[in-house]
């Protein structure tokens, strides 16, 4: 058997086992040692598998998973997302589906703080939804524009599966954040647009709300200073040079649990609770990357990224070609995969593929994160709708998905964007 | 008190303790940041105690996510086979991912030794990589006796079903 025909058993039983509902990390772990033994033998192999670990836990780079996540673990547990919404609110009062557009610019400020879509998307569904509820929104508007929303987590620095990529693909995470901002504000304006659209087309889906809200803005925004305080220190540190990631990670989760102390929201028990969810979910995600470590040792040995960039580049077919099949490819794996499954699966073998391309890596993380975002509120995955679910019971998955799908045209649009105009994503980043 | 008793508290201790090393990373770092602008007296070692902390951040937790089912499954067989079918596909599932674990505990065993044996030290505060290595080894071998307990629950249940 040639390296490059384990290589393809490889993943084809990589498929199978995750399929057959192993876990990711596991499958991951276990296909690549299993491979990388059968390539070099069992003496060659143990020494690489046992130093993975240490090399990995021990990453400086890594420490921004756990601060940031600790970060967005404050920043929820201490309700900043009720005071965002309120402020967004006050904005946008007086017009056409101004809770539905509140919901959505809450999820952007809220995305600033919190690097987890999931979160984003619960924590949004739980104070906004109620409220359109109330008003007489269509449920399919209010669920549909907090799940868009809720995906803005993930794009708008920090952004866990960006972390997770800069580790995966040895990209810089301050070069990542900052290529992320201007689409994360770019999807931030479609969706609002789309909502926008939505009630001028069928304005029964939002009936409109008095406006007397609008004297409050003011008091709103200014109840959100230390939120905004906090983004700016955190981000503007990094890109100012006071802060590594790691300081302004450390920095911003100690901020978001001053900000929720002051508030009166962050209990002794609540914060030990953060802590704790933190180290676990840090936990579950370093596996997963160890299993895709161990995994990307063997897609080299094997030799088959090379090989796919060959036979690709054999075929003639045109660099823009194959990103637009890349995206395909992954809106439909989108359907069977989560986010950062998805990320660690893939990119070992796709990278090589892109860079080859002539794209640059960076872009293509935005790209990824953009393409994740669309597995996060499709079916039959869409962890966002079955998040609002849990948040709302009585509203149907089947009306949740139809409510979600004109939403669908911006990260499709933002897309076209980006494969257009490079620089949106690129532009950023080239000035540090 | 039972053997999986002792195993789920020790989960939930060593999870707490990943806990404290997390709190610690956070409030070292911000210290280092705020005596670094305010002293222009920077805290020495402070790479070295994140990168010791995310050790114990990262893999003294596992045993407590094994033990609350917290691994990504990508469940969309559970739509489309029985529930005998699922049942004995989480126990394979549990089965491999025991295999996983015992093969890093396995292979991490010599660079324990090596580390042990040559003294290994972070450069600028003295931790020993022993330690370090020591704890991991720990973590998964708490991890592997989490499985074991979730293994033998899994199969008495299918047989069960199997036998019904």
């Amino acid at each position: 058997m040639t390296p490059g025909m384990v290589g393809l058993a490889g993943i084809a039983v990589l498929v199978l086992m995750i399929m057959g509902r192993v876990p990711v990390a596991t499958a991951l772990g276990l296909v690549g040692a299993g491979g990388y033994v059968a390539l070099e033998g069992w003496a060659k192999a143990a020494p690489v598998i046992g130093s993975v670990p240490l090399e990995l836990a021990s990453a400086y780079t890594l420490s921004v998973v756990p601060l940031f996540t600790l970060m967005g673990a404050f920043a929820t547990t201490a309700g900043l997302s009720s005071d965002l919404f309120r402020a967004a609110n006050a904005v946008f009062a007086g017009r056409r589906g101004s809770l539905a557009l509140a919901a959505i610019g809450a999820s952007a400020g809220f995305g600033a703080v919190c690097g987890s879509s999931v979160a984003t998307a619960a924590t949004m569904s739980k104070v906004s939804i109620p409220e359109m509820i109330r008003a007489g929104y269509s449920p399919r508007l209010a669920t549909g524009a907090v799940a868009a929303g809720g995906t803005l987590g993930i794009l708008i620095p920090p952004s866990l599966i960006l972390m997770i990529y800069g580790i995966i693909a040895q990209q810089s995470v301050i070069k990542l954040f900052a290529a992320a901002l201007i689409p994360g504000v770019l999807l931030t304006l479609f969706y609002l647009l789309t909502v926008v659209v939505m009630v001028k087309l069928k304005p029964a889906l939002a009936p409109k709300v008095d406006r007397g809200q609008r004297g409050q803005l003011g008091l709103d925004l200014l109840r959100i200073w230390d939120v905004a305080l906090l983004f700016a220190l955190t981000f503007g540190g990094i890109y100012l040079g006071w802060f590594s990631p790691t300081e302004a990670a450390a920095v911003g989760a100690f901020g978001a649990a001053a900000v929720g102390w002051m508030r009166r929201r962050l209990p002794n028990k609540q914060l030990a609770s953060c802590v704790s969810d933190t180290v676990r979910i840090t936990a579950n995600l370093t596996l997963i990357v160890l299993g895709s470590t161990i995994f990307s040792y063997f897609v080299v040995q094997s030799g088959i990224a090379t090989s796919l960039v060959a036979a690709i580049g054999g075929l003639g077919v045109s660099p823009m070609l194959v990103i637009l099949l890349l995206v395909l490819f992954y809106v439909a794996l989108g359907c069977v995969l989560e986010g950062i499954g998805m990320v660690l699966i893939t990119v070992p073998v796709l990278l090589p593929l892109v860079v080859a391309n002539g794209f640059d890596p960076v872009w293509f993380g935005v790209l990824l994160v953009i393409l994740v975002e669309i597995g996060l509120v499709t079916p039959p995955l869409g962890m966002n709708l079955f998040v609002i679910r849990a948040q709302v019971p009585d509203i149907g998955l089947a009306d949740m998905f139809r409510g979600v799908a004109p939403f669908l045209v911006a990260p499709f649009a933002l897309i076209l964007v980006l494969l257009a105009f490079p620089g949106v994503a690129l532009w950023l980043p080239r000035q540090f | 008190m039972s053997l999986a008793r002792w195993v789920s508290a020790a989960s939930r201790l060593l999870c707490w303790v990943g806990g404290l090393a997390l709190a610690l990373m956070t409030l070292w770092t911000v210290t280092d940041v705020l005596t670094r602008y305010a002293l222009a007296k920077p805290l020495k070692g402070s790479i070295d105690l994140v990168e010791a902390t995310l050790v114990l951040v990262v893999f003294l937790a596992l045993p407590e996510c094994f033990q609350r089912d917290d691994q990504i499954v990508v469940d969309v067989v559970d739509h489309m086979a029985g529930e005998r079918v699922v049942g004995w596909l989480k126990l394979v599932a549990a089965f491999l991912t025991m295999a996983f674990l015992l093969l890093l505990g396995i292979t991490g065993i010599q660079p324990f030794l090596d580390a042990l044996q040559f003294g290994d030290r972070k450069p600028d505060l003295p931790i020993p990589i022993a330690l370090l290595l020591a704890a991991i080894e720990a973590a998964i071998a708490l991890s592997v006796l989490v499985l074991v307990g979730k293994f033998v629950v899994q199969a008495r249940a299918v047989l069960n079903r199997s036998g019904a």
